[in-house]
């Protein structure tokens, strides 16, 4: 028996009514994943208007002198983010040029030069900094760094580089510093770093090493002239995605920085961070305009995180599309 | 009708380099054992980076 195609039938009232479902059901699902995706900036907006809402009777208080003047005498109710603000951005500062070439180094050491049987160790190694709890790096910090700087590496400085002259190591250095804090920083951002500039030197097409090679090119050359120039958007997006990170750190900077309310040009001194300043006074601050203050500071820290994040991105999303 | 592609003529090539072509090679040659230096101590360089990279971890844990 020759069995031919079936004749279209008309849909069944069964059919039409699964059909139906089935359209309801897509229809619910968009709104409800809609609502799950409107969730997270919808998250970002309330923290950031509860900030602004708290950090609003000091930022009217101070107005702009907030962010300059370096007075914090909670009994007299005056408060200025000044040395924090410092204190954030120069140890950021120090961090990055530390991590930085380091980083670049291990991404193009292992995009480029590694044999295969070592890349994907040193990548774990290197990946692994990333997933130690910061508080593990402030007891390193306090028990290790610490005195190596103070032993080791600031005699190095002012005696044989004879460094103690210039007013970036001029001072007596008493061991929790700003340097001891861009150090540890520069090692809680390096793997971030060194991933992303990593990832992005790994989809630089092979075409522009083989032509550079091609032209009688060493290997440096074509690193130099041919794969960093192509990839350094990306580059540039992972050590500000580094600097984000490393501004808004709080346990182990809190545990190394000295925590003192004052501007100083050296490095050996003791400092603050924003997020250092809020963990350490928050639970013990008593009156308003006090409470007030560190949710200032906390909102400067939040807006000036968002704006290096959100650049971070947009330069990767950069050299992703353009890849 | 199709039309006869003209046919591809080669440019005569010089039985002496140019001036600038010999430059060029005279440059390279000078040049040769300073950018094998360079190449040799960058690449070590980023060695030497992906060594210290590893040391904090090795630090931390022993």
């Amino acid at each position: 028996m020759i069995v031919g195609p079936r004749p279209l039938e008309e849909p069944s009232s069964g059919l039409a009514a699964r059909l139906a479902s089935a359209g309801v059901g897509d229809r619910v699902y968009r709104v409800a994943i809609t609502l799950f995706a409107a969730c997270v900036p919808l998250l970002l907006l309330l923290i950031a208007a509860e900030i602004a809402r708290a950090a609003w009777p000091a930022l009217r208080t101070f107005g702009f002198g907030f962010l300059t003047s370096s007075a914090w005498d909670p009994v007299n109710g005056a408060f200025g983010a000044a040395p924090a603000l410092y204190g954030t951005i120069v140890s950021s500062i120090v961090a990055l040029v530390i991590a930085t070439p380091l980083a670049i180094g291990v991404a193009i050491y292992l995009s480029e030069f590694a044999p295969g049987w070592l890349r994907q160790p040193v990548s774990f190694l290197v990946d692994l900094l990333a997933a130690i709890p910061s508080v593990v790096y402030g007891l390193w910090g306090i028990f290790v760094l610490i005195p190596l700087l103070r032993t080791h590496v600031v005699p190095f400085l002012k005696d044989t580089l004879h460094l103690g002259a210039t007013p970036l190591f001029s001072g007596p250095n008493y061991g929790p510093s700003m340097l001891a804090a861009g150090v540890i920083l520069a090692i809680m951002i390096l793997p971030y770093i060194s991933a992303v500039a990593r990832e992005v030197l790994l989809a630089v097409p092979r075409s522009q090493r083989e032509a550079a090679l091609a032209l009688g090119a060493t290997r440096w050359e074509t690193i130099w002239g041919a794969v960093l120039p192509y990839a350094r958007s990306g580059i540039i997006g992972g050590v500000i995605l580094g600097l984000g990170r490393a501004l808004g750190e709080t346990m182990a900077v809190t545990m190394v920085i000295g925590n003192t309310h004052e501007i100083s040009s050296s490095l050996l001194s003791p400092g603050y961070t924003m997020a250092s300043l809020i963990a350490n006074q928050f639970s013990e601050a008593t009156g308003d305009l006090h409470l007030s203050a560190l949710m200032a500071i906390g909102f400067v820290l939040f807006v000036l995180t968002l704006v290096v994040n959100a650049l971070a991105r947009w330069l990767v999303w950069r050299v992703a599309r353009s890849a | 009708m199709a039309t006869i592609p003209p046919p591809i003529t080669v440019p005569q090539r010089s039985e002496r380099p140019s001036v600038s072509q010999r430059a060029h090679a005279e440059r390279t040659v000078r040049t040769l054992g300073r950018r094998k230096v360079v190449n040799g101590l960058m690449i070590g360089l980023t060695w030497a980076a992906a060594l210290v990279a590893t040391l904090p971890l090795l630090f931390i844990i022993f």
